[in-house]
């Protein structure tokens, strides 16, 4: 009886002093370790760990609390509401999928004015949230991608062009932008061609698409699709050209439909130059976690994480304690101040408790944030040069 | 083909039938492209047809069994023929000639591994009197199961036959005829005749629609209703994977989930076509093919679902037992 009552005292005890453990800066995050992009989350995680361990280095004291948000609306929902009603967090980074972003961000941190930043949600739509300045992304716009293919297009000389792209919002925002922004330039766009995935074939769409006779298509879709159309419109006697975005940058889809037929052509991805940042970045994570950072957005990640603990700083230092806005993110994130990259976090936090403006130039890219809490970072220009996808070295912005 | 007869006298089909040959007049090649396309939806719905005509229940697990014909064949292919991406192809189709060797050993596996699966899963439900949709739930969970196991064996990747890239037959009136999809249309109908007349004018034929028909009063005929149903299940399995093997060969790509991606049009052409009839599959499946495809000419052509589930509708309104179905039965 008496052992039971121990039991509960202590039990207690350890849950109050969890709860009250920390009076720092919190941010969650919320990455899929499940689902469809299950592979994706986990290396996330370690880049806003990195990140967070390197603000405590330098003198913070933040803590990372982790969720899981399963490539799915539902359970990411339920797992913001966790972070933001019991865990406290002051800020999250997450989700990756646009479509989970955006459904936490109006079931959840919108109405509790929590701030979030995706690393990873590429879509439009989320530009024109509805969101009171509480939703962020350190990726760049699938808008910035069709801006800068239609310029690409247009610069090697083409001029009547027809998209081929996947029904779904990815693909129609690109194509819709991409021949708006064509069309404005000059180029004329004859055919928008829409198609469902994993077709056992696409004879009439390729129909549609080739009917104004264009001299490039545009393949807007995921491999197993394209693979299936690419060669349909090649053996079916199209012998104009092709460019690609970066669901088609694909190597293995290249390799099996003959990469010889596509040499020379273009395509575009989200992507940064190489940078002092990027390089520290690098080498940072390979130090703390044995491999380098190979898989998409960790750098976003870290960006965010970044980016979110500098703003409870500035807002630390103007005594609001810690809690952040787009004010306080748009003062650590962009022109002017100094400027200061991945390495600097010791001298970062210095500026800002003296009071001093920052500009924090990150990994995937400046990281400017404008009135729509988008970034405008770059645009990488590829080709297929010897049979393999060759970064041409250029990253433009619209 | 009297039924075909009443078909004409109705005036709303009447009038499907002259937008069907309107749209086709004005744009021929998509005509072409819905015959061939429809005809690979026939390939697969045939043996769909003969199992939930003969017992019974929509089996949702044929998509699956197609696809692991493709990686069954593919890796036969691999193991016994290593260097058959050099050897030549067929004549003008892209396939080689050991695809035609490893085909009839991989569609006997997967016979056979139908036939297993009704010992195991199916004859044991049959036993407890499971109602059919009970049944179609096991084999959806079976679908699943497959599929899971591609994906644990073969990788989420795609892979490819061992090919040799072919130009298609550029016709006039921008017709444009894939050789490999000829042949699988080809395939589609001498296949839906031999299983037809089987089925119609043999006496395993005869057995198989008594079995189907009454259960009970075919075993006091002396009829050995066990043995019967195996050899559906092992016929359902041959015409899965012969479909499977051909459909991966002509879109020159198997993933994962291409058998289960292509089974709503394959349940619609069963249904259009009349549950159980070899033919009617046939005719329900490029009957699809055509309204699907010809749709494209004015409309979003990601809306093709749409449209072939509003002809099932018009033909379900007017002949609730489909095109060619036997008006006695009842599903």
């Amino acid at each position: 009886m008496n052992m039971k009552k121990i039991l509960i005292l202590v039990t207690s005890a350890l849950f109050v002093l969890s709860a009250c453990s920390s009076g720092g800066a919190k941010i969650g995050t919320l990455l899929d370790e499940t689902g469809d992009l299950g592979a994706y989350g986990p290396p996330i995680q370690n880049g806003v760990d990195l990140a967070v361990g390197l603000i405590n280095d330098a003198g913070g004291d933040v803590t990372v609390i982790h969720a899981d948000s399963g490539t799915s609306p539902n359970i990411a929902t339920e797992a913001a509401g966790k972070l933001i009603e019991i865990d406290k967090v002051n800020g999250i980074v997450g989700s990756l999928s646009s479509g989970v972003t955006m459904a936490v961000a109006e079931a959840k941190t919108i109405p509790a004015g929590t701030v979030i930043i995706s690393p990873a949600s590429t879509s439009p739509a989320i530009s024109v949230l509805d969101d009171n300045d509480t939703v962020f992304r350190t990726t760049v716009s699938d808008a910035a991608q069709g801006v800068v293919l239609a310029r690409l297009a247009i610069e090697k000389g083409y001029t009547n062009c027809s998209t081929l792209y996947v029904n779904n919002p990815y693909g129609k925002g690109l194509s819709d932008i991409f021949s708006t922004t064509f069309e404005s330039l000059g180029g004329s766009c004859g055919a928008q061609v829409p198609h469902e995935q994993e077709q056992p074939s696409y004879k009439s769409e390729i129909d549609k698409a080739i009917g104004n006779e264009p001299d490039v298509i545009v393949a807007m879709s995921y491999p197993k699709s394209a693979a299936v159309y690419l060669r349909e419109l090649i053996e079916g006697g199209y012998s104009g050209d092709f460019m690609f975005v970066d669901g088609t940058k694909n190597q293995d889809m290249f390799d099996e439909l003959g990469v010889a037929q596509f040499e020379g052509m273009h395509g575009t991805a989200p992507g940064a130059a190489d940078s002092d940042a990027k390089s520290t970045f690098s080498s940072l994570y390979e130090a703390k976690y044995g491999e380098l950072p190979s898989n998409p957005f960790i750098g976003e990640g870290f960006d965010g994480a970044i980016l979110l603990s500098l703003a409870m700083a500035k807002a630390a230092a103007d005594g609001h304690g810690n809690t952040i806005d787009g004010n306080s993110l748009r003062f650590v994130a962009n022109a002017p101040g100094e400027k200061v990259g991945p390495g600097d976090m010791k001298k970062a936090l210095d500026l800002l408790s003296d009071g001093k403006d920052i500009d924090y130039v990150g990994v995937a890219g400046d990281q400017e944030i404008d009135a729509n809490g988008d970034v405008s970072n770059t645009i990488e220009i590829w080709s297929i040069d010897g049979g393999k996808i060759t970064s041409s070295g250029r990253f433009e912005s619209p | 083909m009297k039924k075909l007869d009443i078909l004409l006298d109705n005036k709303i089909l009447s009038l499907i039938i002259i937008v069907i040959c309107l749209a086709s007049f004005l744009k021929p090649w998509l005509l072409i492209n819905g015959i061939l396309i429809g005809s690979l939806y026939s390939l697969g719905s045939i043996g769909l047809s003969l199992i939930y005509g003969n017992l019974k229940f929509a089996n949702m697990a044929h998509g699956d069994f197609m696809t692991l014909s493709s990686y069954i064949a593919l890796t036969l292919m691999m193991f016994l023929f290593p260097n058959s991406e050099n050897s030549t192809s067929v004549g003008p189709f892209t396939f080689k000639y050991e695809l035609l060797m490893v085909m009839p050993l991989a569609v006997i596996i997967i016979g056979f591994m139908a036939v297993i699966l009704d010992k195991l899963i199916f004859k044991k439900l049959r036993k407890l009197n499971a109602t059919s949709a009970a049944i179609a739930l096991c084999s959806l969970g079976l679908a699943v199961s497959i599929r899971g196991l591609i994906q644990f064996i073969w990788g989420t990747d795609s892979a490819r036959f061992p090919r040799e890239s072919k130009l298609f037959w550029d016709l006039p009136f921008r017709i444009k005829i894939p050789p490999d999809m000829f042949f699988c249309s080809v395939v589609a109908v001498i296949i839906a005749i031999i299983f037809y007349l089987v089925l119609f004018k043999t006496t395993l034929g005869k057995a198989i629609r008594a079995t189907s028909d009454n259960p009970d009063l075919a075993r006091i005929t002396g009829i050995n209703t066990d043995r019967i149903i195996l050899y559906i299940w092992f016929i359902g399995g041959i015409l899965a994977a012969t479909a499977g093997i051909l459909i991966s060969v002509q879109q020159a790509l198997i993933t994962p989930v291409m058998g289960w991606k292509i089974l709503i049009p394959l349940f619609a052409a069963v249904i259009v076509g009349g549950i159980g009839n070899p033919i009617g599959a046939l005719i329900g499946g490029i009957l699809i093919g055509i309204t699907g495809e010809l749709a494209t000419g004015w409309i979003n052509p990601s809306y093709k679902p749409a449209v072939y589930f509003f002809v099932l509708l018009i033909v379900l309104l007017l002949r609730p037992n489909g095109i060619l179905g036997n008006k006695g039965r009842q599903f």
